[in-house]
């Protein structure tokens, strides 16, 4: 508690130094072509080298002392604006911004404050248009695979997951609009469930967390949803080999309210039905569907209304009709995200912004099993009949609230804080048996129909509140100074108020040693209170998430970073190496040997607890953000370490996601009003991997009336062996023809260009009577062609 | 549409047939034989062991055994004997490589001292071979548990017959045990025809109960376990008194046709616990699968090589006659 009052303290007394008259200017910053609130656009007074940057809703506010100033405005890929502002009163300007006329001939990688000025590290923004010029699999442009191709994200043949400094998969916070989602894969990972066509734009924060973000251990990736265009009426429809998608967006009254809607199917069973038997009925796809409204109230309430629902659904129907016998087979499986936000933005003052929000979040995993059987063949009085039915239900269900604060008294401050609220509703695995058999002799009868829980359901609350002030302390010195305090607590939870509370500092400082060259540092204590179990390398949407709970605590991590940062060629290049090291405590897995497809215990029982965790590494990035050429090119050199009491005889141990070496090269390119190209080339330290390394033989025993003995396999120490390296390129290339009314676009390419057989997962097995290690790949070269319909 | 629909199915279906999978060359970290040691100390007889030599999991030897090794027996950290290679007395028994792939045999030597172990002591066997690093394992024997409180009850329920019996844990060690009931009887068959038959049965029976120390391997029967024999340790009785109820199914088992019942009950150590359990694990789940959990690795206490060395002291109680 003293530590807060201190940090409150200090807030307060630092806001107060500054006593002169001050006035303050203000407003919104949005898209001249669409309305659509701009992000991150850096608003500058030159006079007093100061500057705001606008918030995720477009708003800024700069207070200055009283005077007549140049204040700039200014976003990459759109053009500066510079006015004359004479601040004798608290004035407000909304700037509508014009993409800047070269972008015609340039890809313009729209981005906000340069690398060196921010004060924040270890946070990368990949703009929308960059992600659309990366070549993808099958051609569906993928944010989640974009994002794994930046310095300090692993990822693994065909996932959506990612591992981020070491951390795993569920340690990473993926909100759409503000909402959690919990799994961002379709097709069990080959895609991932975000369409690029709804989403304005996309934040990964790897380390140096503000106050204002929790709950996870390892990153946070914001993707915010466009908000629709409020000048007018814009389609976009593109026709793929496996999925189709169309976007419609306009104004429903201009320049006050506007919509979104956007949806997609893939097609994969429509392709795969001609060539199956008459007998059996498939069912295999996934869609998405986001949807959202923008209205704006007045001029300083703004509401927001956006919800997100997408399903995979995988089912096989089989039947078989035989003399004296008939049967039916049916196979389901299912899992999907539903999210939804209300949103309202209230402007209290100049100064005072505030952001409310509502949001719900579900995500279920169910699979149905069924087989139906009549046969008279065994018996002349009469038929026999058989079914069993299996069901399984998992699932976590949020509900939550959250208020937040922009608080602006002058140009040394930006000072957010906020109070949030999410109640969760585990329920980590329902199963439903029914087994029934009839028979004319009812001695053969048999009747069984139960309900196996691998966890109760579970209610868990989670309430956090935060205070984080972005200071200027020199015109050299930028900090971001912050406390993010949480509560957690179930409905099981027996111990004490204490042991729920998590008391997280977080700390970050930019030190500009030039124009062009600036040093940061960072410092963040995060706690999260829920966990993915997971026993395979693959991220499988039956993977379950459960509650922290009495005797599987909470994870936390602590994570310094060290960042120095410059431009190069006059903006053109920006390069940053950053190193990191962090540690993780609380960590769990499952037990080795254990499989959730076959056991029956409860999850605390299933799993090793108490682990802790250590990553560190560098990561190195050049990004070309401006010209016909733009891309980056990102290196990571990482270790990422497990310790458990009872995995590996209590020795440290590589994680499975330990790689040494991961680089990334991305390439755009854009010939002409016509034609653009896209190149991806990405290498990675191959997996680790527990494989066997000597055989020797065991004790004699008998058995069965003979005497054995085994042979052994030692496996050494745990993820001893590596899988080979990852490597693959991509290439893709885009005729855009424009005509008056319509812009279409051709897009092929080829995923895996030189078809890299890629490791998917290894095993042993016996050629020639030699035993041999061998690999499963799963893609080979994929060609993709797409065709997409702009008006 | 269809005349689209079909060239990119074909188009889909030659790039993705490909052969997925691939013989590879993994980094798999290089293994120099090492000697390993096999043993099993009880109360009951002179202390035996094996001595042979392990080979790369790749290689296209086999693990062979080493009959030229140095192998001395220290109690209580005192030397005691040398063991030496009994060569009148070859066993062959069948490797099993994990598939039952029992059709191989292998000649086994034991190193033999006559000298046979005492409870409550702890042994240490050391191993040298000029080809090898030197390798030691050490063991200890638990003391005797004494069971009380021996009741059967054949007529309260006409399903099942209930055993129970008490015994008191030892607070100061972690207790492993195991149990098995032992019966020489006369058993009745039905097959599917209706035919009755009778025969002799000796051997274990499968024994049911719902013990929280049991392993849970049951969910349909009503019971957490069912099995012949049941390996459990003290984490939730330690230093108390235990008590076992057992239930044994009447479907083909009747009391009053059986000569003998007797269990066998037996203490052994924490390393004997821990190998059979990875070991069965190791077995019956931890073949690298994508869809299975990580590998069991099966648990060794010997120094600078691998293998066992395990104790036990085994009792045997007889209910019947």
């Amino acid at each position: 508690m003293k530590k807060i009052i201190i940090i409150v303290f200090f807030f307060i007394s630092i806001s107060n130094i500054y006593c002169q008259e001050k006035y303050t200017l203000s407003g919104f910053v949005s898209d001249q072509n669409n309305g659509e609130n701009i992000i991150g656009v850096n608003i500058f007074c030159k006079n007093l080298k100061q500057g705001v940057i606008s918030n995720t809703y477009g708003f800024y506010s700069l207070t200055l002392p009283k005077g007549e100033y140049d204040i700039s405005f200014s976003y990459i890929g759109y053009k500066t604006q510079i006015y004359n502002i004479d601040l004798s009163k608290d004035i407000e300007k909304n700037i509508s911004f014009e993409i800047s006329s070269f972008s015609v001939r340039e890809i313009q990688v729209r981005g906000k404050a340069n690398i060196v000025e921010q004060t924040q590290s270890s946070v990368i923004e990949v703009p929308i248009e960059q992600i659309r010029t990366i070549p993808a699999l099958l051609g569906e442009v993928d944010i989640i695979k974009a994002i794994q191709l930046l310095p300090g994200v692993q990822s693994s043949e065909g996932t959506s997951g990612f591992y981020v400094r070491g951390g795993g998969p569920d340690q990473n916070l993926i909100l759409l609009d503000g909402v959690p989602v919990y799994n961002a894969s379709h097709l069990g990972g080959i895609f991932s469930v975000f369409n690029a066509d709804a989403i304005k734009s996309v934040r990964l924060t790897k380390g140096g967390f503000p106050a204002r973000f929790g709950g996870r251990l390892s990153s946070v990736l914001q993707i915010d949803m466009k908000e629709g265009n409020l000048k007018k009426f814009k389609g976009d429809a593109t026709l793929g080999l496996i999925s189709s998608k169309f976007t419609l967006e306009g104004a429903l009254i201009k320049d006050k309210t506007s919509f979104i809607i956007s949806a997609r199917r893939t097609y994969i069973d429509l392709i795969v039905a001609p060539f199956l038997p008459s007998t059996t009925d498939l069912t295999l796809y996934f869609y998405d569907l986001n949807a959202k409204i923008n209205h704006k109230i007045s001029k300083k309430d703004r509401l927001y209304l956006s919800a997100y629902t997408g399903k995979d659904k995988l089912g096989v129907d089989f039947e078989e009709n035989l003399t004296g016998e008939q049967s039916s087979l049916n196979f389901g499986l299912g899992y999907g995200n539903i999210t939804s936000t209300l949103r309202w933005n209230h402007l209290f003052s100049d100064k005072l912004f505030s952001n409310t929000t509502l949001t719900y979040s579900r995500y279920s995993f169910n699979t149905d099993f069924g087989i139906d059987a009549t046969t008279d063949e065994f018996n002349e009085n009469g038929v026999e009949n058989y079914n069993i039915a299996f069901g399984y239900l998992s699932g976590i269900e949020d509900l939550g609230a959250r208020i937040d604060f922009d608080f602006t008294p002058n140009p040394s401050h930006d000072i957010k804080f906020g109070l949030s609220y999410t109640n969760h509703n585990f329920f980590p695995g329902e199963t439903n048996l029914s087994i029934n058999q009839s028979s004319p002799d009812t001695s053969q009868n048999f009747s069984l129909d139960t309900i196996l829980n691998f966890s109760g359901n579970t209610n868990a609350d989670e309430l956090y509140i935060y205070l984080e002030d972005n200071l200027t302390i020199t015109n050299r010195l930028k900090a971001n100074l912050g406390v993010h305090l949480g509560y957690y607590n179930t409905d099981k939870t027996i111990s004490s108020i204490d042991n729920n509370l998590s008391f997280q500092p977080r700390i970050s400082a930019r030190y500009l040693i030039n124009d062009r060259w600036s040093l940061k540092g960072s410092y963040a204590e995060m706690t999260q209170n829920i966990h993915l179990l997971s026993n395979s390398s693959i991220g499988f949407p039956s993977d379950i998430w459960v509650p922290a709970t009495d005797s599987i605590p909470s994870q936390t991590s602590k994570q310094w970073a060290g960042n120095i940062s410059t431009e190069l060629a006059n903006g053109e290049y920006e390069l940053s190496l950053e190193g990191y090291y962090k540690t993780m405590g609380n960590l769990i897995t499952y037990k080795a040997g254990y499989s959730n497809l076959s056991s029956t215990e409860s999850w605390e029982n299933s799993v090793e607890s108490n682990g802790k965790g250590e990553s560190y590494g560098a990561e190195l990035f050049l990004q070309k953000k401006k010209g016909k050429t733009t891309g980056w090119i990102g290196y990571t050199l990482s270790w990422t370490n497990r310790k458990f009491e009872n995995i590996n005889f209590g020795e440290w141990y590589p994680y499975k996601f330990d790689r040494r070496h991961d680089f990334s090269l991305v390439v755009s390119h854009k010939f002409n009003n016509k034609w653009d190209a896209g190149l991806t080339w990405v290498y990675g330290t191959g997996n680790a991997i527990t494989f066997p390394q000597a055989i020797y033989l065991g004790t004699p025993y008998n058995q069965w009336g003979n005497q054995n003995v085994d042979n052994i396999e030692s496996y050494g120490s745990r993820n001893s062996t590596r899988l080979n390296a990852y490597h693959r390129l991509d290439f893709g290339f885009n005729k855009t023809k424009k005509s008056k009314r319509l812009t279409k676009i051709l897009s092929f390419g080829a995923y895996n260009a030189y078809s890299r057989k890629n490791p998917f997962f290894a095993y042993l097995t016996y050629k020639n009577g030699n035993r041999v290690a061998k690999q499963v790949s799963l893609f080979p070269i994929i060609p993709s062609i797409s065709y997409r319909i702009q008006f | 549409m269809k005349y689209i629909i079909k060239p990119i199915a074909l188009l889909l279906t030659i790039f993705s047939c490909g052969e997925i999978e691939t013989v590879i060359d993994l980094e798999i970290p290089t293994h120099d034989p090492v000697l390993v040691l096999n043993g099993r100390l009880d109360t009951d007889t002179n202390i035996q062991i094996l001595v042979s030599k392990s080979v790369g999991a790749f290689d296209i030897a086999s693990p062979s055994m080493i009959n030229d090794a140095d192998v001395l027996l220290f109690e209580n950290n005192q030397f005691i004997d040398s063991l030496e290679l009994d060569l009148n007395n070859t066993i062959y028994p069948y490797i099993n490589d994990g598939n039952w792939n029992t059709s191989t045999t292998i000649a086994m030597n034991y190193y033999k001292t006559n000298y046979i172990p005492i409870k409550d002591k702890t042994y240490m066997i050391e191993v040298s071979h000029p080809d090898y690093n030197s390798i030691y394992a050490t063991t200890y024997i638990p003391e005797d548990i004494i069971l009380y409180n021996i009741s059967i009850d054949s007529i309260s329920n006409s399903d099942n017959i209930n055993f129970q019996f008490s015994f008191n844990d030892n607070i100061d060690q972690n207790n492993f045990y195991a149990l098995s009931l032992n019966v020489s009887c006369s058993k009745v068959h039905e097959d599917y025809w209706g035919y009755v038959d009778d025969y002799d049965y000796r051997g274990q029976v499968e024994m049911n109960s719902n013990d929280p120390s049991f392993p849970i391997n049951e969910i349909l029967s009503g019971y957490t376990f069912s099995g012949e024999k049941v390996v459990f340790n003290d984490a939730l009785f330690n230093g108390q008194q235990k008590n076992i109820s057992i239930d044994v199914l009447t479907e083909d088992f009747k009391y009053s046709k059986c000569d003998t019942i007797k269990f066998e009950f037996s203490t052994f150590s924490d390393d004997a616990y821990r190998y059979y359990n990875s070991l069965s694990e190791q077995r019956e789940k931890g073949d690298l699968d994508i869809f299975g959990g990580e590998v069991v690795p099966v648990y060794t206490n010997v120094t600078n090589g691998l293998g066992i060395l395990i104790s036990k002291n085994a009792q045997e109680v007889y209910i019947k006659p």
